[in-house]
């Protein structure tokens, strides 16, 4: 359904994405933030999902500055060093480039929304605090919450844990819920990825479907 | 610490267990002798080692080893994970549970 496209940051850099338009009439736009996996199959299955429900959606690489064009469906601990080595050198000052490149493309399909799981849940919240022309966030699992507390979202924001989570402490997600009364922070009956049906073993159906309507409800809402 | 204090009474039921020796003291130092690891945990039960819970930085080398827990945890945390270390007199660290397993496993031995 997607296509594979490349966008330019405010500083010149070209990255690869991934980019769904949908058919009729346009509800709006999502940024779709990936795992530290890449543009990789699951990533790319969620920007088409947002597409067909009326969305134009953009996923940029988030590590093209780092490794162009990495990406992987290998979730094994084969890719555990690669990937350490690429969060190593994983820059946040330039990522927020890639963000807007991102914000700006999917603006073609009207107010934004941001999206993200793991990696892309934390960005999400991040994002979500310079505010960068968005008008919804919602996270999946963001890790190393207390890493982020202290950025208050300037759009509405909303979050989904995995009660089962041991890389997210619940006891994080309830600083982070107590922080910020006005943001709607789930937990859910699952682990760390209970949203990516790509990884069998961390894939909870119900409560990824639980999640994913609340997100579509979210950006129904704010995108509207 | 339960697996240490279990490990450290598990050395009294084997002089229980046995007729060679009839002073407890001795059987356990003669243990500790034969297991640096074991006189390690009869150490941190009387207090003169301690463990600490402390951040402990992976090296990249070291990633391809790491429980998925594990590695997503240190993705967001300066590439450290929470490790449980044995303090030693001269303030070097042990990696707690490796020396435990040993303890463990020369008691199940012996």
């Amino acid at each position: 359904m997607g296509e594979r496209i490349k966008l330019t940051a405010s500083d010149g850099f070209s990255l690869n994405a991934y980019r769904a338009v949908p058919e009729g009439k346009m509800r709006g736009g999502v940024v779709v933030i990936q795992e530290v996996w890449g543009l990789n199959n699951f990533v790319r299955g969620v920007v088409d999902r947002f597409a067909h429900h009326g969305y134009l959606a953009v996923a940029p690489a988030m590590f093209d500055r780092v490794e162009f064009g990495y990406e992987s469906d290998n979730y094994g601990q084969e890719q555990f060093a690669i990937i350490g080595e690429l969060m190593k050198k994983f820059s946040h000052d330039s990522a927020p480039l890639d963000i807007d490149a991102a914000i700006k493309a999917a603006a073609e399909g009207g107010k934004v929304g941001i999206t993200g799981y793991c990696f892309g849940g934390r960005t999400t919240w991040v994002t979500a605090s310079r505010g960068a022309g968005l008008s919804a966030a919602s996270g999946y699992y963001g890790g190393g919450v207390l890493g982020y507390i202290d950025l208050e979202p300037k759009v509405p924001t909303e979050m989904h844990f995995g009660d089962k989570d041991t890389g997210i402490p619940l006891e994080q997600v309830q600083q982070l819920k107590a922080r910020y009364p006005k943001a709607d922070i789930y937990t859910y009956d699952g682990p760390h990825g209970f949203c990516n049906a790509d990884r069998p073993d961390h894939f909870n159906e119900a409560s990824c479907k639980k999640a994913s309507v609340r997100t579509l409800e979210f950006f129904h809402k704010h995108l509207a | 610490m339960l697996a240490v204090m279990l490990a450290d009474a598990y050395a009294d039921r084997l002089f229980g267990a046995q007729d060679t020796s009839d002073d407890i003291l001795e059987f356990r130092a003669g243990l500790a002798v034969r297991s640096e690891a074991l006189a390690r945990v009869f150490a941190l039960v009387r207090g003169e080692l301690t463990l600490v819970t402390e951040a402990v930085e992976v090296p990249i080398s070291d990633y391809g080893t790491l429980r998925v827990e594990d590695f997503m945890v240190s993705l967001y945390n300066n590439h450290s994970v929470q490790r449980v270390r044995i303090v030693l007199p001269d303030g070097a660290r042990l990696l707690a549970h490796p020396v435990v397993a040993e303890a463990i496993g020369f008691l199940r031995a012996a």
